[in-house]
């Protein structure tokens, strides 16, 4: 029953690729995906019984788990707070070592050149 | 079927440059009963604890000392011994998401 309906749209889509109407071939296509979607899915499925009904969590597990999350999101908050401004020190303190260390090497690449003996310069 | 119908339709949006938003109707008519199935289970499943079931909760945690305290769970079978290690293992790995959560990214602190 659904493969019928799913050729006949299939046709009809074909036909209209050659009409070059793009906002009915765009309608079509989303009832061609709302069919193939009701068919894998929803109500045929449950009703097949392919699908298994929910499974009830013991309230230990649920506990844990949410009480797991949200000491995580805590967890993860704290650390990123701790870790910021120490991150934004070393970052300065770097920025100021290198400038230092560029310096000392301008100046001992400047000696250098002055202190070779060659004509080719 | 369907990958030729997505094939279909991303061929047509390829030459149509101006409807773009055209493409996430298709994709939520696709999703909305997927979603529902989602909805279906993650209603019972994935459900924070009522007030009501935290007590019950802090009682099966007590049972499960007096259980280790009495020696009861050196008599689980390997096979519950391991179901239990994996729903552990999964209880664990929560933590590890509310993490990612608390620190706005998925690998590594953003500072």
């Amino acid at each position: 029953m659904f493969l019928h309906e799913m050729y006949e749209t299939s046709l009809l889509s074909l036909a209209l690729i050659k009409t070059k109407k793009r906002t009915d071939l765009f309608r079509i296509i989303d009832l061609i995906c709302y069919q193939h979607s009701t068919l894998a899915c929803a109500l045929p499925q449950f009703y097949n019984s392919n699908m298994v009904p929910p499974v009830v969590v013991s309230p230990v597990i649920k506990t844990a788990r949410w009480s797991f999350l949200l000491i995580g999101i805590f967890y993860g908050k704290q650390r990123y707070d701790y870790l910021k401004p120490r991150a934004e020190e070393e970052r300065r303190v770097e920025e100021a070592e290198k400038k230092i260390r560029e310096e000392q090497e301008k100046i001992a690449k400047a000696l250098v050149e002055a202190s070779e003996d060659t004509i080719l310069k | 079927m369907l990958f030729q119908f997505f094939l279909l339709r991303w061929q047509c949006g390829k030459e149509e440059t101006e409807g773009a938003s055209k493409g996430f109707s298709s994709a939520a008519t696709y999703s909305k009963p997927r979603l529902a199935t989602f909805w279906h289970y993650a209603k019972v499943e994935l459900v924070p604890p009522s007030p009501a079931e935290i007590p019950q909760a802090i009682a099966g945690i007590k049972n499960i000392l007096a259980g280790f305290n009495s020696g009861r769970l050196g008599q689980t079978t390997v096979k519950d011994a391991f179901r239990n290690g994996m729903v552990c293992t999964e209880v664990l790995m929560w933590f590890y998401i509310g993490e990612c959560i608390g620190k706005g990214g998925i690998v590594g602190y953003a500072v």
